[in-house]
This record gives C-alpha cells, sequence and structure tokens, in this order.
C-alpha cells in the first residue's frame, strides 16, 4: 500500500489545487470538499487517508509561500500553469490507479496486461485501454459506472444467496465443509428442517461450486479472470431462523482439500465440455451417444469408458 | 465515431481516354478518366509521362470526347459522367486547372438506362456534340461562339427513338455538310410483345444516321439500314476532302466499310491460328491517325492484337479495305495515337504504356482485304496469323496501376520503420503481387566502397556555369578524399584541397573559385591555382559553417561568429565578427537570391534551444532580427527559397517565400516561414521524422530547389503541382548527402552511409507508395501469412485458361509443326516483362504480354503458391488439377493435433456461371507445411456439397462457409470430421470473421450476421444480423461489437451492435435467451446498427485496419477495384470533427465538383453518408483562389495557413 505525500509544501495556488483534485474520483472528491469546509476549524496539518493515501497540508505555509512564489516559470516552458496542472492531474490520476489496484477491499476493477495496457473486468466486454490515463477516463465513463453499479448489485445478490446456502448447508451433513462438532450443534439446532438429506447434498455440493467459482457458469470469455472471493478468506456470519452462529474458521488442510475436489470438478466439467464440443450428446440417463449429425475420427475416445 | 476519408494513392485503372491539344501550342496532351479522376497527361522530352493535372471529380466519368471549334488553337473536354450532365472544360494553363465552360442539366444523377452520359459524339468540325444513353435518349447540343469568340451551346435537341438499345455513337465526318451522326442501335420493342422468343431471336441490329440540320435547328433520323449483329463499335472515317466519309463498323470477326449510297465493303479480321473456332474476335478499342495526305486505323481486338486498317478509295468511292496485322500490345480500353509519334495504351488490367512508332505497318505481314475475301458454305474463309514480337512499336514508358486490387494486407515483414503494403494486383498473365512502401521510390546509380568511414560528403562544379559537378569530395575523421567526376569517378589529387585534414565544407565560391573549409582554416583555391589560406586566431578551432556562393560565416569553439564575403575582385574578406552567449549548434546562409549581392539572413541555431535570425546587410551587420526557441537543440538548419514563379512547367504561380527548415536533436523537423523583409518568424510547423536528429542538405528536384533531410530515414522535400511536399525516401538511412549533377544523371543525390558512396535519383515524384512487383501466374484471389516464417502464401484462379503444363505441350506441339521461327524472327530481342520469371525466361513471347492461350470457359486453372516475400522468389508452386480452382484460404492450428500450423484451402471443381451457376464438387484441402514453411504436402481432401468461399481458424478448429452453411470441422485422421451446422444463412457466406467466442459471417448480399459458438451445446447460434441487404464485398474485425463491411457499389459502412444488447448477450448465463429468441421474418432477434456510411464511388475488395506510421494510430485503409487505396481515420477530438465538417460544408459551396455532380449526393449515393469527412474535399482547398481561401478562412475563424496546417496535419496522421 503506497503512501504518497502529495504536497508536502504546496506551493500551487488555491485554484489549481482545486483543479488537481478534480482528478480524484467521486468519493475523494466528496472526502476532499468536505475537508475543505472543515478548513477553517482544523488545526493547520491536516491528514487524510483517502485510499491509503495520506494527504499533509500545510495551510498556513501554503497561503506563505504562494506569495513569494507567485511568478515563477513553469517548468514545461512559457508561463502556462495548465500544463503543469494537467501533468499533475495525470499523475494523480496515475497514482490512485495503483493504489486502487492493490486495494483489497474490493475485487481489483482492472487488471494490467504484460504488454502494459489495462484491461477493465467491470464492463462486460472487457475493453483494452492503453494507458492509466485512458483507463481512468474510462472509469469515469456512464457505461463503466452502469457496469459497476450492475456489478456490484450482482455481488450483492450472490453474497445474500451464498449467506443463505452456507446457513442451510450447516444444517446438512457428509459433505459439509465444517468440523464435527459443528454438525453435532446444528442437527441440534435444527431439528425439524423441511428439506431431505439429499436435498441438502445437492444444496451444498452445488453452492461450493458456486461460490468457489463464480464465473463458472459464463466461462466463455472470462474463463481467465477470476474474482478472488473464496470462501477461506473470508468470515462469514450466519443467521438462520433468527439464530445467530459464530463465524467459522477453516483450517488449511480443509481448505486444501477443498481446492483439490474443486479443480478435479473443474477438470471433469472441461473434459465433459471437450466431449460434447466433439459432438458427444447425453441421454437422459446420463449416458454419452454419437450426435447423428456429426463425424467422428475411427478412433474417437469414448466418453462413457473416459468419464467412467 | 467520426472519420476522415483520405484517398492515399490515387486509382490508377483508366475507363477511357482521349487526347488533344488542351493546353495550346504545339504539344499534345491526354485526357484519362480514372472513375472519379480527371488526368491530365503529358509525354515529356524524354518520352517519360508526365502527369499535369489530377483532380477529383467526386462522380463517376463514363466517356469523354475532345472538339475544336473551327480556327481555334485550343482543344475542349466534355465529359459526360453520373450527374446527368454534359459539362465542357477548358484547361487553363495559368491556374493549372480545369474551367468548367458550360454545364448543362438533362436529366437525373446516377447511372442509369434511359439518363445520356454513356456515349458522346463529336462532330469531326466541332460543330455540335451528341450525348447519348444506353437506351433510348440522345440528346444533340449545338456548339458554337459568340462575338467575343467564346463558346456557346444551344439547348438540347432531341434524337430520342424508344425501345432501342445504342451500342456505339460516333460523329461522321462529312465536311462542312449538316453533321451527322452515326449509331449502331437494337430496336426490342417486337421482342418486347412476343413472349414466344421468335421476335428476340429474329432482332436485328441498324446503323442510323441522324443528320443535324443547322438551318432548321431539328435532328432527324436520316438513314437506318440493318448490320451485322455482331456490330459493337463504330470508328469514322475522315470525310470532306480527306477521305471518303463514312463509318467503319466494327462486328465480330470483320470490319465492314459503311456509308449511306455506298455498298459495304466487308472484310475478315485475322485470327489467331490456336483460337477455339466457335471464339470470335471483337474490336475492343480503335484508334484513327490522320495526316494531311493519307489516314488509317488502328483497331485492338479482345486478344491484344492491333490491326492497320487502311481504305483504298477515289474520291468518296471506297474500293478496298485491308486490315494488316500490326502488333500485339496487352488489351486497352482506348488507345491514343499523338501526332508526335506516340501511342498511348490505357490497359484494360494492370499497368499503361507509351509506345513510340518505329515503323507505321509498312513492311510485309498478314493481311485480310475485302478484295480478297472468299465466302464459301460454311460462311467466310477465314485469316490466320501468329502473332510475333513487337515490330512497329516500341516501348518507352510505363505508368503503373494496381488495378484491380484483390487483396491486401498491411504488414512489417522486413522489419522497416514503417509497415509495408501487400497487394495482390493485376489479372490473368499480368497479376503480380506488388510491395507497396510509403515513400519515394529510389533508382540507385552507383554503390561504391570507401577505405574508412566517411562523415561528410559535398559535391563542386569548377565554374558557375558548368552544367555538371566536377569533384566529389569526401571528408572523413582526419583526411579528405576528392573524386573527380567524368566517364568514370576516380580520385585525383591535383584538385588544391588540403587531404590531411577533415573538412567542414567545400564549395564553390563567387565563379570559379573553390573553397575548402577545414578546423583550422579557410583554404580558397582560385582559378589559376593560387591559394590563399586563412588561419584561425589562437587555439580556436572551426566548429560549423555557413556559405553561399559570395558569404561565408564561420562559428569558432566558443560561440565567435565571423563573416566574409568576397570582394569584386575575387577576394574573402572579413567583414564583421559576432560574439555569440554560447557554442554554435549550426548555422545556413540562403542562397543569393538572383540579381542581389548578397543574401540578407542568417540563422543560427544555439544549444540553448534557441534559432536566431541575423542580418547580413552591411547597415546592421551581425544585428539579432529575431530569435525562435524550439523544444530542443537544432542539429541543422536550412534556408530553403522558393522563387516566385508564374506558369511554370506545372503551370502555377508561385509567391517568393524562404522558409527557415531546422532539424532538432529529438528528431523533429522545424518549418517556419521567414519574412523577406524584417526577418521575423512566423507559421511555424513541426514534424517527427524519425528518432535521429534530421541533418538538413539542399537538392535539386526538377530544376527548384528541394530539400533532403536525413534523420533515420531520408526524406525530401520538394514542390509538387504547387504544394510543398514533405515524403520519406525508400532508402536506408543517410550519413550526409549532396546533390550532384553529371551527364548520366542530370538530378540526383550522393551520399554516404557506413563505408560507402552512395548516388541515386529520386522517381516518381508525386506518388505516395513506391512499389516492388513479383509477377504471379493466374489472376490471385486470396493470400494469407504464414507468421513464423513470414511467407506468404497466394491462391490463384483463371477462368477459360489452360493449366501451364497443358501451355507448355500445346507449345511445344506448335512448335515443332512450325518449325522454329517460321512466323519470322521469334528472337528479337524484344524482351518485356518476363512472365512468371521461372520457366519463360528464353520465351520471345512473354504471355504479361501476349496473353495466355484462350480455353473454353468452363475450364479453370488454378495454383497455390508459397512465396518468401523478401526474395520475391517462389519456393512452392502446387498447380491444382482437375478443373479445380482455389477460392479461400487460411492457415489453422487445430488444437491438440500434431501438426502445427497447417494451411486450407476451399476448391470448387469445374464451376460455372453461365447459363446457370454450376459446381462440380467443392473440395476443402488440408496442406502441412514442410522444409521449414517453404513447401506444401497434402494431408487429405474433403468433399463438401458447395464452394467454400471462407474460411476461418475459430478455437482450434476450421470454420468454413458452404454456400449458406456456416460449418465447423475438426481434422481428422483421413478427412475433415464435420463437428456442427448453421444452416440458417440466406444466400452465400463470404467472409467469416471472430473474435472470442463470437463469429461474424458475413453473407453476399445480406451484410453481417453475429453468431455465437455455444461449447457445451456444440451449436453455432445467429443472435444479430443487419437490417439493410447489403452485396458484401469486403470485411473486416473492428472491435468486439463492430465490423466493417463494404458492398459492391462502392460504400464502405461501419455496423455495431448497441451496447446494453451486446451486454445482455455476453450476461445471459442461462443461455436460454440466445436459444429461444426468435427474429421476424426469419432474420435474427437483434439488429446491428450502422454507424458509419461513406460512398467511395469504387468498389472495396479489401478492408485492413493498421497504422501507417510508426506510432501512428490506427485507421481502416482499403484497396479498390479501380487500384486505390485509402484510408479512413478515426478523428479523436470533437474540436477537429466541427472544424473539417465546417471545412467541408463551406468546400462544397464554393468549390462544386467539376463534371457537376453535387459532392454530398455523391457521397450519399446508396446510403445518406454518416459521420464521414471528405478528406478529398477538403484538400482541394489550396487550389482555391487565394481570395475564396481567405473567405472560407474567415468564417472558420481561422487563416489560410492554419487551415493548410490542419490538413497536413490530419494527412501526416496517416501517412
Amino acid at each position: 500500500m503506497a503512501c504518497v505525500p502529495l504536497f508536502l509544501q504546496s506551493a500551487v495556488d488555491a485554484k489549481t489545487r482545486n483543479t488537481i483534485f478534480s482528478a480524484y474520483t467521486s468519493e475523494a472528491e466528496e472526502i476532499n470538499r468536505k475537508e475543505d469546509r472543515d478548513l477553517a476549524v482544523v488545526p493547520p496539518f491536516v491528514e487524510l487517508q483517502i485510499f491509503g493515501f495520506v494527504l499533509i497540508r500545510d495551510r498556513g505555509q501554503s497561503s506563505q509561500s504562494q506569495r513569494q512564489q507567485s511568478p515563477r516559470m513553469s517548468t514545461f516552458g512559457g508561463d502556462s500553469w495548465g500544463r503543469e496542472a494537467h501533468h499533475r492531474k495525470r499523475r494523480v490520476d496515475d497514482l490512485m490507479l495503483s493504489s486502487s489496484s492493490g486495494d483489497a477491499a474490493s475485487s481489483p476493477s482492472f487488471k494490467k496486461l504484460s504488454s502494459g495496457k489495462f484491461v477493465c473486468l467491470v464492463c462486460p466486454h472487457n475493453p483494452i485501454l492503453d494507458n492509466p490515463l485512458m483507463l481512468s477516463m474510462h472509469n469515469k465513463g456512464s457505461r463503466h459506472i452502469a457496469a459497476e453499479s450492475k456489478a456490484r448489485e450482482s455481488e450483492l445478490s450472490k453474497r445474500d444467496e451464498s449467506k443463505k446456502r452456507l446457513a442451510l448447508s450447516a444444517d446438512s451433513t457428509g459433505l459439509s465443509n465444517s468440523g464435527n462438532s459443528r454438525q453435532q450443534i446444528k442437527n441440534v439446532m435444527f431439528p425439524n428442517k423441511p428439506l431431505i438429506q439429499k436435498t441438502m447434498k445437492a444444496i451444498s455440493e452445488s453452492q461450493c461450486k458456486n461460490v468457489d467459482n463464480p464465473n463458472a457458469a459464463n466461462a466463455g470469455h472470462c474463463s481467465n479472470i477470476t474474482t478472488s472471493s473464496s470462501i477461506g478468506d473470508s468470515n462469514y456470519t450466519c443467521t438462520t431462523d433468527g439464530i445467530s452462529v459464530p463465524p467459522r474458521n477453516i483450517t488449511g488442510t480443509a481448505n486444501k482439500i477443498l481446492a483439490d475436489w474443486n479443480s478435479e470438478l473443474l477438470e471433469r466439467r472441461e473434459k465433459e465440455l471437450k466431449f460434447t464440443a466433439a459432438g458427444w450428446k447425453r441421454d437422459c440417463h446420463g449416458k454419452w451417444y454419437r450426435d447423428e449429425n456429426v463425424e467422428f475420427d475411427s478412433d474417437e475416445e469414448d466418453p462413457n469408458m473416459v468419464l467412467e | 465515431m467520426y472519420l476522415y476519408s483520405l484517398t492515399l494513392q490515387r486509382a490508377g485503372g483508366i475507363v477511357c481516354a482521349t487526347n488533344g491539344n488542351f493546353v495550346g501550342g504545339k504539344t499534345q496532351e491526354i485526357v484519362v478518366a480514372r472513375g472519379k479522376n480527371l488526368d491530365l497527361l503529358r509525354p515529356d522530352e524524354s518520352g517519360k509521362l508526365q502527369t499535369l493535372l489530377s483532380v477529383d471529380v467526386f462522380g463517376a466519368i463514363r466517356s469523354l470526347a475532345q472538339f475544336r471549334l473551327t480556327g481555334s488553337q485550343k482543344d475542349y473536354l466534355v465529359v459526360g459522367s453520373d450527374s446527368g450532365r454534359l459539362v465542357i472544360l477548358e484547361y487553363s494553363r495559368e491556374h493549372n486547372m480545369f474551367h468548367k465552360v458550360h454545364q448543362e442539366t438533362f436529366g437525373k444523377s446516377g447511372c442509369r438506362r434511359i439518363v445520356p452520359g454513356q456515349f458522346l459524339a463529336v462532330d469531326p468540325k466541332g460543330r455540335a456534340v451528341m450525348v447519348a444513353a444506353c437506351e433510348k435518349q440522345k440528346l444533340v447540343y449545338v456548339l458554337n461562339r459568340d462575338a467575343a469568340a467564346r463558346l456557346t451551346i444551344s439547348s438540347p435537341l432531341e434524337a430520342h427513338k424508344s425501345h432501342t438499345i445504342t451500342y456505339s455513337v460516333v460523329g461522321v465526318d462529312c465536311g462542312f455538310d449538316n453533321p451527322i451522326f452515326a449509331s449502331i442501335e437494337l430496336d426490342y420493342s417486337e421482342s418486347d410483345l412476343d413472349p414466344t422468343g421468335q421476335a428476340a431471336a429474329d432482332a436485328q441490329k441498324h446503323l442510323t444516321f441522324y443528320e443535324l440540320d443547322l438551318g432548321l435547328n431539328h435532328v432527324s433520323r436520316k438513314w437506318s439500314e440493318p448490320v451485322d449483329n455482331g456490330a459493337n463499335l463504330l470508328v469514322t472515317v475522315p470525310g470532306g476532302g480527306d477521305g471518303p466519309s463514312g463509318v467503319l463498323v466494327c462486328a465480330e470477326n470483320f470490319v465492314i466499310y459503311k456509308n449511306q449510297g455506298h455498298p459495304d465493303v466487308r472484310a475478315v479480321i485475322p485470327r489467331h491460328t490456336d483460337l477455339p473456332a466457335e471464339r470470335g474476335v471483337l474490336v475492343v478499342s480503335a484508334a484513327t491517325h490522320r495526316q494531311k495526305s493519307m489516314f488509317f486505323f488502328l483497331l485492338q481486338t479482345e486478344y491484344g492484337d492491333i490491326f492497320k486498317v487502311t481504305l483504298e478509295h477515289e474520291g468518296d468511292r471506297v474500293t478496298e479495305l485491308k486490315i494488316k496485322y500490326f502488333d500485339t500490345i496487352p488489351v486497352t480500353t482506348s488507345m491514343c495515337v499523338l501526332k508526335t509519334g506516340f501511342l498511348f495504351a490505357a490497359s484494360e488490367f494492370g499497368n499503361h504504356a507509351l509506345y513510340q512508332f518505329q515503323a507505321i505497318g509498312e513492311a510485309e505481314d498478314i493481311e485480310a482485304s475485302s478484295a480478297t475475301l472468299m465466302e464459301t458454305d460454311e460462311g467466310f474463309q477465314p485469316v490466320f496469323f501468329q502473332p510475333r514480337g513487337l515490330k512497329n512499336l516500341v516501348r518507352i514508358d510505363l505508368v503503373e496501376s494496381l488495378m484491380p486490387i484483390m487483396d491486401m494486407k498491411i504488414l512489417n515483414l522486413f522489419e522497416e520503420e514503417t509497415p509495408q503494403v501487400f497487394t495482390l494486383c493485376g489479372r490473368g498473365p499480368r497479376s503480380s503481387l506488388r510491395i507497396l512502401r510509403p515513400g519515394l521510390a529510389i533508382n540507385e546509380m552507383a554503390v561504391s566502397q570507401l577505405p574508412g568511414t566517411p562523415s561528410a560528403v559535398w559535391t563542386v562544379k569548377k565554374n558557375i556555369n558548368d552544367e555538371f559537378d566536377a569533384y566529389i569530395v569526401v571528408s572523413f575523421v582526419n583526411a579528405t578524399l576528392v573524386l573527380s567526376i567524368g566517364e568514370t569517378i576516380e580520385e585525383v589529387s591535383d584538385s588544391g584541397f588540403l587531404d590531411t585534414t577533415p573538412s567542414l565544407s567545400v564549395s564553390l565560391l563567387g565563379d570559379e573559385s573553390l573553397m575548402q573549409v577545414h578546423p583550422n582554416g579557410i583554404r580558397h583555391i582560385r582559378e589559376d591555382g593560387r591559394i590563399n589560406e586563412w588561419k584561425t586566431p589562437g587555439k580556436k578551432t572551426i566548429v560549423k559553417v555557413g556559405s553561399n556562393r559570395l558569404q561565408v560565416v564561420i562559428a569558432l569553439s566558443g560561440g565567435e561568429l565571423i563573416y566574409f564575403e568576397m570582394d569584386l575582385t575575387g577576394q574573402l574578406m572579413e567583414v564583421e565578427k559576432h560574439e555569440m552567449p554560447g557554442d554554435v549548434a549550426c548555422l545556413d546562409i540562403a542562397p543569393v537570391p538572383e540579381g542581389r549581392q548578397r543574401s540578407r539572413f542568417l540563422a543560427v541555431g544555439s544549444y540553448d534551444n534557441t534559432i536566431r535570425i541575423l542580418s547580413l546587410d552591411p547597415d546592421d551587420c551581425m544585428q539579432i532580427l529575431s530569435v525562435q526557441s524550439v523544444s530542443s537543440p537544432p542539429e541543422s538548419l536550412l534556408l530553403l527559397e522558393v522563387m516566385a514563379s508564374t506558369g511554370g512547367e506545372d503551370g502555377a504561380d508561385h509567391p517568393a517565400s524562404v522558409f527557415l527548415n531546422a532539424g532538432l536533436q529529438n528528431g523533429v523537423l522545424f518549418r517556419t516561414v521567414v519574412d523577406m523583409v524584417t526577418g521575423q518568424l512566423s507559421d511555424t510547423r513541426s514534424r517527427f521524422l524519425g528518432l535521429r536528429a534530421p541533418k538538413l542538405f539542399s537538392a535539386t528536384v526538377r530544376g527548384r530547389q528541394a530539400m533532403l533531410c536525413l534523420s533515420s530515414r531520408p526524406w525530401l522535400g520538394y514542390i509538387h503541382q504547387g504544394h510543398f511536399l514533405l515524403t520519406p525516401l525508400s532508402y536506408e538511412a543517410l550519413e550526409y548527402a549532396a546533390s550532384f549533377s553529371s551527364d548520366q544523371c542530370a538530378e540526383g543525390v550522393v551520399a554516404v552511409a557506413n563505408e560507402a558512396l552512395r548516388i541515386f535519383t529520386v522517381e516518381r515524384l508525386g506518388e505516395t507508395f513506391n512499389e516492388t512487383v513479383v509477377p504471379l501466374r493466374y489472376t490471385p484471389r486470396k493470400f494469407v501469412l504464414l507468421p513464423k516464417r513470414k511467407h506468404l502464401i497466394v491462391i490463384e484462379s483463371d477462368q477459360g485458361a489452360f493449366t501451364a503444363e497443358e501451355r507448355e505441350a500445346a507449345r511445344k506441339e506448335c512448335l515443332e509443326a512450325a518449325g522454329m521461327g517460321e512466323n519470322g524472327n521469334a528472337n528479337n530481342g524484344e524482351q518485356m516483362e518476363n512472365g512468371d520469371g521461372d520457366d519463360e525466361k528464353e520465351d520471345a513471347l512473354p504471355d504479361e504480354q501476349y496473353g495466355y492461350p484462350k480455353a473454353e470457359s468452363d475450364r479453370w486453372a488454378s495454383c497455390i503458391r508459397v512465396l518468401d516475400p523478401k526474395t520475391g522468389n517462389t519456393t512452392c508452386l502446387l498447380e491444382l488439377q482437375d478443373n479445380e480452382a482455389a477460392f479461400s484460404i487460411c492457415t489453422v492450428n487445430f488444437h491438440d493435433k500434431e501438426y502445427g500450423t497447417l494451411l486450407a484451402v476451399g476448391t470448387a471443381k469445374g464451376l460455372q456461371f453461365w447459363p446457370k451457376r454450376t459446381v462440380a464438387a467443392g473440395f476443402i484441402h488440408i496442406y502441412r507445411f514442410v522444409e521449414e514453411g517453404k513447401s506444401l504436402e497434402l494431408l487429405h481432401k474433403t468433399q463438401v456439397e458447395g464452394v467454400p468461399l471462407a474460411l476461418h481458424q475459430f478455437q482450434g478448429r476450421l470454420l468454413a462457409g458452404i454456400g449458406p452453411v456456416l460449418r465447423l470441422y475438426d481434422l481428422g485422421k483421413r478427412r475433415l470430421l464435420r463437428k456442427c451446422e448453421n444452416k440458417l444463412f440466406p444466400h452465400t457466406i463470404v467472409s467469416i470473421n471472430t473474435y472470442r467466442d463470437r463469429i461474424y459471417v458475413g453473407d453476399i448480399q445480406e451484410s453481417f450476421h453475429y453468431c455465437k459458438y455455444r461449447r457445451d451445446e456444440n451449436q453455432l447460434y445467429i443472435f444479430a444480423d443487419d437490417s439493410v441487404p447489403r452485396w458484401l464485398t469486403a470485411a473486416h474485425h473492428i472491435d468486439f461489437d463492430t465490423m466493417a463491411g463494404a458492398d459492391k457499389f462502392g460504400n464502405i459502412y461501419f455496423v455495431r451492435l448497441p451496447q446494453d444488447l451486446s451486454d445482455e448477450i455476453e450476461e445471459d448465463p442461462t443461455g436460454g435467451k440466445i436459444k429461444w429468441e426468435q427474429g421476424k421474418l426469419n432474420g435474427a432477434p437483434n439488429k446491428v446498427e450502422e454507424i458509419v456510411q461513406f460512398h467511395i464511388g469504387d468498389v472495396v475488395t479489401c478492408l485492413q485496419k493498421a497504422s501507417l506510421i510508426p506510432g501512428g494510430g490506427e485507421c481502416v485503409i482499403y484497396g479498390t477495384v479501380m487500384g486505390s487505396v485509402g484510408a479512413l481515420l478515426p478523428f479523436i477530438s470533437r474540436e477537429d470533427v466541427d472544424f473539417f465538417s465546417h471545412l467541408e460544408m463551406h468546400m462544397r459551396q464554393e468549390h462544386p465538383p467539376l463534371c457537376g455532380r453535387d459532392h454530398m449526393a455523391f457521397r450519399s449515393a446508396y446510403f445518406p453518408v454518416k459521420d464521414v469527412i471528405d478528406g478529398d474535399l477538403c484538400e482541394q482547398f489550396p487550389t482555391l483562389p487565394p481570395d475564396l481561401q481567405r473567405k472560407i478562412a474567415d468564417e472558420l475563424d481561422r487563416t489560410p495557413g492554419e487551415i493548410l496546417k490542419k490538413l497536413e496535419d490530419a494527412r501526416n496522421k496517416i501517412i
């Protein structure tokens, strides 16, 4: 998490400062504006933490130095402040970007490619942007904001759903992720659930898949993009029937087993997909048969054998 | 998205041509119509065709004719176009442009059946012009002159006849009697009414004479007589005392002389011995040569043979018509015989040529005559001949033409600074792969190795009046080498130059003395051999020199400037000293203006990023006149004087002006105007030239001062048709250069690079691209790149041609039967460009010139070629057997299969288009690359039920468009395995593009269909299509939702899937929607939106997204059938869009197109133009008169200079 002192000794006049600040994201701007209002009451040194930034500003000194240095030439030639301000704005955008990428609170909204370009992970068509400036401009666009809010909504609903299912799965036996003692507690807790054991199992199974790889469903074009919300590093507070259950801490080994199991599942699914793409179909018993419209090689693998 | 459309390379193909005396005086010019361009060409003294003027008319030119009012010295040009107007143009030498003299509206715009414009005929005495449509309408305009000798035109007189088709129209030469026009017509009124088809079978063509009665001001049908039903072309026969009058009717196999009240005189056109009996011979173009005492006609047949036709006549009675074999040249669209003894042949496809007459066919040759015409039971007895080498003509110049561009790719295969444009051009035996590089072509005359690494080079004359340079002086780190220029270039030691020191400058001083500046002094060598030496004071050395013929300024280390002038006695005198604040980076003096004693300005560049202009006037000597700060230290300076001229070679006026050019260390060329009086600098422009600091040198181009800039590649700044152009040269990076002139090369450049001395000339000024040609065997269809090996794989196919083996066998047979050289001088040294480069070297009749022997129309010849573009060598050539022809090609990597990259080729067997499109079978061949990609090996071949016109790799499999079916294939052991298909496409799939899991399919007549492949269901779904039925000719993928396409009516368009739809489709997690959603009327459920639309006016055959300059933004580059290359550049700022759309609007208003078509209507010919600004129109701004320029600029709140700068910037963003 980078801490960048932006204006230790601010030599810019108030107007320029405003321009610079306007480059912040809307949230930062809000804080900033609020901070401006507070300036009258806060002591000369103001320390602000915005997304891991430490902004230290010295009000008194700035006005002094401003008076001393106001007719200074810009380092970029000419006496225009515009270029410098513009440059700083870009730099601030740059820094904001790197800080938000390191932000663990939410999943990153973009990814830096090996080519140095950026790909926006929020927008559904994943636009590739040449430089941080373009990315920041894109991030301010209405489409991106719409996509972001959509993503946030779906994230929330997903979380809701998984919470619900976790709560349900707490009731199930067998494949549950939790330890034995907790199982007993749950069995005691929900003695008269309306679901039968088999359903519970199925729910928990699907829930595990869903939570661990939320993108598996539309693996079409964003299979290489993974969001980092797995159960391992998040603590859920499961609330069912008004009874609160303390957050579970899953041990490392359990986590590993889970991961193995998941990757196995994925592999199997990938194999199945390969067979469907090669023209195999499944009948109602889960048996594989050849599509009559598709041609096969003489030595083609039979999924009935391979996937046994 | 807003786009800026700009034509980079103008069309090369010629639709029609006419010759005449347009400039006035004795010279003869040729006017050619290249689709929407009108060019004025003239052969110069050396026999090279020069383009005097090229103007975009924003309309389709369909016919041209030239006429002259009696007693006048100058010809007018009549243009028939799609504007529904008749336009008469006059060339103005003063302004170097065509002036519209008259513009007469007669009908709707567009190329229509019954709106005249297709045919033009002029009375040979210039009294009337007839403009005719293909059907029904003919209008006659009477031309006259008023009291002030201005051309007047009457209102039109109608000569319509409904239900008739017109084939050809000419004016009959009948002296000063009433003007008569002849036409070949076919009446179809009865055929239309007869359902049995009997009348249609019996329909008869007629030759009709229309007489314009000048007294009554009325046109009447004077005479009509049936002619041969194969008649297609009329040629005027001179009359009115010069000849018998009447017309030649060119029909299939015959030429017939016809006149009113005269019996037909008929002769048979000789045929090739090897021509199949069922094929006729048609005349495609004709030219007439008239002198006082004689006249003859040159008729060219569809096989390229030219025949000389002469008429024996006594008064008005023609006794004999003779057709004599003349020569064979590639088939032309029109031929122009110039009075100066040249024949201009505008080729149907490929390069045009200028020939010179060696003889006029007086020698003995095969001849058909009306006197010896024999009629037998089977018809007339044919006359046979065998083509031979050129005897009467000799080719002296070629005009390059890319027509038709079949496919194009922009790649940087040679790792040069800019990418190369690879185009497949031409047709049949004249087809080629042309590698275009942005920049001017270079003709390298000599390269010689030097003993060390030279640092600089100069050329110097011995006397100011000498035509050629005397010495080349090369400076090394510690020595100077002097080479004398004569028959050969050799080292001399008696020149008087000091050879033990490096040189800083060598030049001619005064009239005939030489000067050498070296770090320790100035050596002045007088004409009598006396040497004056000036030594530097103290330990200072000379670092920089600037000099012209009479003035020398040196900069010493430390920043001291010393100014010398030559006095009347020829002595170099120190005039003034000046201390600069720091070291001098560079300096330059302008050449001495004509009639003046000295140049007034000295430019000095310093390391503190400034350039100063100092005065050299005695009054204020070495005073600083102005200072310019630049972004980086200047490395080199050049003051370029543009002399005032009026009516020069190109006819345009140029006011005198001085430009200061500076090469900055950051690679930017900085250019500014120096005020001739005050020395103030204004109107600065800068352009990035390359990574190295540009070094600037003066050169001469077409007698004018030009500028060479040597950066990481060389550039030439010169004036062409009144505009200053800065163009790269296609040559390696050079260190130092000087202009060079000797008797072998009048305007050359000598340059040093590495350890070599190079002498070269610059060719084809004014062109954007230069080309390297690799000949091909058949009409190229498509090509792909093998990315790893950088080889190109080309598929070629021709209809109605024999395969190479068959041709070889036939030729051997023919030679054996006839005996070698029976048909005379088979090896007369007439080696034109050789055909295939591999097996036909020793052939005297190259196919490129003489064409392939003709086969039946259902025969196909085709081949697959692997080509190394670096060397131009073909490493593998596979001829397809069994009447198969290749139509599509792609490289494909099948997933987890062992072969690596494979080549898929789609072929058709026995394809026929007439009477019905049929095909025996279609195949997809899979080839493996062997010998490091140099050769191909057939893996297997899969039969399919139609012609695979599109192939593409998709997720490790092969997608094929076979007729209306899109199919996904996997590689099997013996054949391709069909895995999945979608049969719901409307007509025929012609293009496939893919991106991620989306497939963009182009249908031949219904535009784009967006599809998605679902792996979990193994299904292809069409989820969106276009609402406009477009006849697609080219397609290119732009981004995830956008496709660019071109249709066969000459439009370019972009379609985009709306964002919300795209999101919906991508986020459909269950996939149910895409599966079950249905569109209306068999269409797809969603529709793409048209976001860009523009009428190019030419059929676009290929599109690609690419950047032609390093670091430049990408634009869409297109190639067309007429051989033009253009670009569409997206605007990046709203401000630019506003500016250019306003400029375009003003240009439309103030400068309407020349042929009378409204610009907006032209660009919206099929669909309203959308979001594209026509750069070609905007770039006509500099051709406007200055007051009009100022007026437009005022309305845009800018100066004309700013507008020019904007236009230049826009062009520089593309190329």
